[in-house]
């Protein structure tokens, strides 16, 4: 038996449907093939908060991955969707399976993933959505040789720039789901089969998608269908080399002791007007203000109305942005009369890796 | 029957709506909340026709289905937590008026703030005051245990609160497969309309329901409450086995024992930690460790002479505790204190020892289960009890 896993990244507010759109996909695909899953997003995230990262799953439990799936896979894609054959639905050893895909249900995120799906390509920066966990890198869960399948408009080499190095090789790649599906579920899922067959098979998500979308199943499937025959990928080596990162995840083991906690859960607070330094919200922001220095005149709306307090008050560095904290709202942009700062896709910015 | 991706909340959500419940109260409360917002979508939809009554506070929430329910209507409520603890006073007086109110709690830490991850501790503090308990394994259950649930309470021989226990997070919000049958099939099983109940408020047959009461009366009305809970062993062995019939599932009403097949000892608890268990002790079985599973489904009414039954051919057993009870006898965990107090008069009793495990929401993992069957292996094999009462997956 074969644990295998996908993790979807998103975030909070406008994708918590969506991640669970997809899980549902994956799994209703499993569930025709003959497989128990599990489905679950991140309990822990309070996906009330906009902008913050968060995670969905799909868990499935299967005897085994046929050797030749890619090569089924690359058939069926070739078919016109309402000709592909359907999935073989085995459950002789659903009752094993079920076992052991339950026996992971106690658990808030999979151990390992065989697949990244990002919604947004600024996610590839890590996320960290918890004061007390701290970065967390995209390929963190990802089984070695898995596939982090991103939707961007840019190339793959460029996006490798933010994603910092691992020990993993992993494929990356990248699929402009923007046109093809007004959400961008399908092209990231029809993309993953491309990339890191074995998961589900193509047919079976032919399959669970024509249910799914009833009246439109058909022009869904379509959507699956081109985003794997057009997804574009690069196989990535691990890196070479020690690696050193800044800011990585904490482990669990470094937290402190029952008897070294303070009692009374007590959290001192860092000094008047010091940033906590134990949260950073940076991974929050999509967008990042820039100030126009001809343009601002300098009367410090920005800095009165943005809400985290990540603005510094002083007008002679045009009430310089703290980037570790602007989760990126656009407050600053809206309220200033001269209209000097422009919201800028964080990846615009080469040094906006995080490691 | 169809086989549906669905979390504990929408199943439960689901046997709600194949009751035919004729008013629920809702107040928000993580886990719960999936249930009160599966039940809003449906009645938007048009599938489920009930009084849907949001309140102001998980007080009122529990008074208004109490009030409900002594109008002879079925009813649905449910909360978490804190939100449980806030509604304590209506939920004592629930049983003191006999009425068949259901219930779901979602389970949830008490309450280092903000921590919605599951503990038992809150649903068992009122352990004691007559509301029935059982904790579902998975979502499936969870359906089963909740349509279940208004046979008993409704059973003119009971007429008690009843409440579904279920992890927060690991049952609440993860999507399992799971069977659901469809409304004819569940209503062969329960009438959409309660058995008729003679003491209900009416119009017609004016009566009071708990008026002032002192100590000419006070006794004799516990011992009525103790009578009910002790009917409520038959119904529910008699209800249990009904479901098993018409659903061909179901397992024994109150304690199932698993992998425990020429096993001389066993973990024993409830609720979700019953998954990692069954995977961790068929893997050790296979490397020649047998270790047995006791699932718990029903702490209240303790069916004492059942547990007994399964539990005395063991030499140990590891009682599983996902609660506190601090400053108790040996500081074990609540369960652990019942199990131990009902073994006391065999003439040969197994060890029973405790574990406390995924406190404050803390994974369980198979290996985790693996460990401590190993652990509870070795007391067997050496006799000798180290630790009485252990922490798992604490930082010391």
């Amino acid at each position: 038996m074969v644990l295998v896993a996908v993790e979807f990244d998103g975030r909070g507010v406008t994708q918590t449907a969506l991640l669970r759109a997809a899980s549902d996909i994956i799994c209703a695909a499993a569930d025709k093939e003959g497989n128990p899953s599990l489905g679950y997003e991140r309990y822990d995230d309070a996906p009330d908060r906009v902008g913050v990262p968060i995670k969905g799953f799909s868990v499935i439990s299967k005897y085994e991955i046929p050797k030749d799936q890619a090569k089924i896979d690359a058939e069926d894609a070739a078919l016109p969707v309402d000709k592909i054959p359907a999935p073989v639905c085995d459950t002789s050893h659903y009752k094993e399976c079920y076992e052991e895909v339950a026996g992971e249900a106690m658990l808030y995120e999979p151990r390992s993933v065989d697949a990244v799906l990002v919604y947004d390509d600024t996610l590839i920066r890590g996320g960290e959505p918890w004061a007390h966990i701290g970065l967390q890198a995209i390929h963190e869960k990802l089984k070695d040789g898995g596939a982090i399948v991103v939707n961007s408009k840019r190339d793959p080499e460029y996006l490798l720039n933010f994603i910092p190095p691992t020990n993993k090789k992993y494929t990356l790649a990248v699929i402009d789901a923007e046109g093809m599906d007004k959400i961008f579920i399908l092209p990231l899922i029809g993309a993953m089969l491309k990339v890191a067959p074995g998961i589900v098979s193509y047919r079976a998500v032919i399959a669970a998608v024509k249910e799914r979308y009833k009246a439109e199943g058909i022009k869904k499937a379509e959507v699956v269908r081109e985003a794997y025959n057009k997804v574009r990928f690069i196989e990535v080596p691990p890196a070479t080399g020690p690696i050193q990162l800044k800011r990585i995840s904490r482990k669990f083991e470094e937290f402190p002791k029952w008897y070294e906690m303070p009692e009374g859960i007590v959290v001192f607070a860092p000094p008047v007007d010091t940033p906590n330094p134990h949260y950073k919200t940076d991974t929050f922001r999509t967008f990042r203000p820039v100030t126009d220095p001809e343009k601002c005149n300098k009367d410090g709306l920005c800095w009165l109305y943005c809400p985290d307090s990540a603005r510094s008050p002083d007008p002679e560095k045009l009430f310089e942005v703290n980037l570790e904290y602007c989760k990126g709202c656009g407050i600053c942009a809206e309220v200033c009369p001269t209209k000097a700062i422009k919201m800028v896709n964080e990846l615009e910015f080469k040094e906006a890796r995080l490691w | 029957m169809v086989r549906m991706l669905t979390t504990g909340t929408t199943a439960i959500a689901t046997a709600v709506k194949h009751a035919d419940v004729d008013v629920i109260s809702a107040y928000p409360i993580r886990p719960y909340t999936g249930v009160m917002n599966e039940l809003a979508r449906m009645i938007a939809d048009g599938e489920l026709d009930a009084e849907y009554i949001v309140s102001d506070s998980e007080h009122t929430q529990f008074e208004i289905a109490k009030h409900a329910a002594a109008c002879g209507a079925r009813v649905f409520t449910g909360s978490a937590g804190i939100g449980w603890a806030f509604a304590h006073e209506a939920i004592v007086v629930t049983p003191t008026d006999r009425v068949p109110v259901v219930a779901m709690v979602g389970n949830r830490a008490l309450d280092d703030p903000g921590n919605f991850g599951v503990e038992h501790t809150e649903t068992l503090v009122v352990r004691d005051l007559g509301w029935m308990m059982c904790w579902p394994e998975n979502p499936q259950e969870a359906y089963d245990l909740t349509l279940m649930g208004y046979k008993i309470a409704e059973d003119p021989k009971v007429l008690m609160p009843y409440v579904v226990c279920c992890d927060g997070n690991f049952i609440t919000h993860v999507r399992f497969p799971v069977d659901l049958p469809d409304e004819e099939t569940a209503r062969e099983f329960l009438p959409p309309t309660p058995p008729p109940r003679v003491n209900v408020l009416h119009p017609d047959r004016p009566l009071s329901i708990a008026p002032h009461v002192d100590y000419y009366w006070g006794a004799e009305i516990r011992r009525q409450m103790d009578q009910a809970m002790k009917n409520a062993i038959e119904v529910t062995r008699k209800v249990h086995e009904e479901f098993n019939k018409i659903f061909g599932r179901g397992g024994p009403p109150f304690v199932e024992e698993i992998n425990t097949e020429d096993a001389d000892v066993a973990l024993m608890g409830v609720g979700g930690m019953a998954m990692p268990a069954r995977r961790a002790l068929s893997q050790l079985r296979k490397e020649g460790i047998k270790v047995g599973y006791i699932k718990l489904r029903r702490f209240r009414p303790f069916a004492t002479e059942d547990i007994v039954n399964v539990l005395k051919k063991f030499k140990v057993v590891a009682v599983l505790d996902m609660d506190f009870s601090f400053g108790s006898p040996y500081a074990g965990g609540i369960i652990f204190q019942e199990v131990r107090s009902a073994l006391y008069d065999l003439s040969e009793r197994p060890k029973v020892v405790n574990y406390l495990i995924g406190l404050g929401g803390r994974e369980i993992t198979v290996e985790v289960m693996r460990s401590i069957a190993k652990e509870v292996y070795d007391i067997a094999k050496t006799g000798e009890v180290k630790q009485l009462v252990k922490w798992v997956g604490l930082r010391e």
